[in-house]
């Protein structure tokens, strides 16, 4: 498996950077000709993982986030988010579904159920006051690249 | 942007592009004004024009629903296109939220 794209992008831990990211994240994707709900499921993967590096990372400090996107000749995309805000005490509790840190703030706690279910397989990596990373896999389908080339 | 029909008592919502955390921010506290000011019996959301939807979309639905129910009201949405109604099904919503399928 050979890595044929790559980018690295860092960016300030404000809201309006969650539809940078996905935006960004779609254009990566773009010369693969994905389908529609594969860009879609990329967008609110990587939506979901921002939102949580700098509302639940950073909470009401700024820190950077960094996007780290790769490509493999096999189609296979692999999206790190990082933050180095202060981390995931129990990571276990963190990733059950509708469990929210931030109780009586409208969380809906779904956001790891999310990138789970939109991406193909999700890792977490935490460590209090160090940060987190979430890393997630999509194998991108053939589907409409063959359609268009037919 | 909001409206309210004073003869229905009906709020209607209509949600933006991306309904993500920036954009939940800046509504819930306009909406959630309209209905204590109006005293709205129903909420709707038209999100013809919402073609994304995160989990703080869904957070702020709850919201919304929550606070319609404490005031004896009802909360529907209309006009969701395809895969903002996937995470809507996903979150459980579907089964307390009327829905209407976009045509």
């Amino acid at each position: 498996m050979t890595i044929t794209n790559e980018i690295r992008v860092d960016f300030l831990s404000v809201p309006e950077n969650e539809s940078f990211a996905r935006l960004a994240i779609s254009a990566f994707l773009l010369p693969l000709n994905p389908t529609l709900s594969e860009v879609s499921d990329v967008k609110t993967a990587v939506s979901e993982a921002v939102t949580n590096a700098i509302i639940h990372g950073y909470g009401k400090k700024l820190g950077t986030v960094r996007m780290h996107a790769t490509l493999t000749d096999s189609r296979l995309l692999t999206v790190d988010i990082t933050d180095n805000g202060r981390g995931i005490e129990d990571l276990k509790q963190a990733m059950q579904p509708f469990w929210t840190s931030v109780d009586g703030f409208e969380r809906s706690g779904m956001g790891f159920t999310v990138m789970e279910s939109f991406m193909d397989s999700i890792d977490v990596v935490s460590k209090v006051g160090a940060g987190t990373t979430v890393r997630m896999y999509k194998q991108i389908s053939f589907g409409a690249a063959c359609a268009k080339e037919a | 942007m909001i409206r309210y029909d004073k003869e229905t008592g009906t709020l209607t919502v209509s949600t933006g592009e991306e309904l993500d955390q920036l954009m939940a921010e800046k509504i819930r506290n306009t909406i959630d004004s309209e209905i204590l000011k109006t005293g709205a019996k129903k909420l709707v959301f038209d999100m013809t024009n919402t073609v994304f939807m995160d989990s703080s979309g869904i957070g702020m639905l709850i919201g919304r629903y929550k606070l319609m129910k404490r005031m004896n009201g009802r909360v529907a949405v209309k006009g969701m296109h395809e895969n903002v109604m996937r995470i809507f099904r996903m979150s459980g919503l579907n089964q307390i939220i009327n829905s209407e399928e976009r045509a």
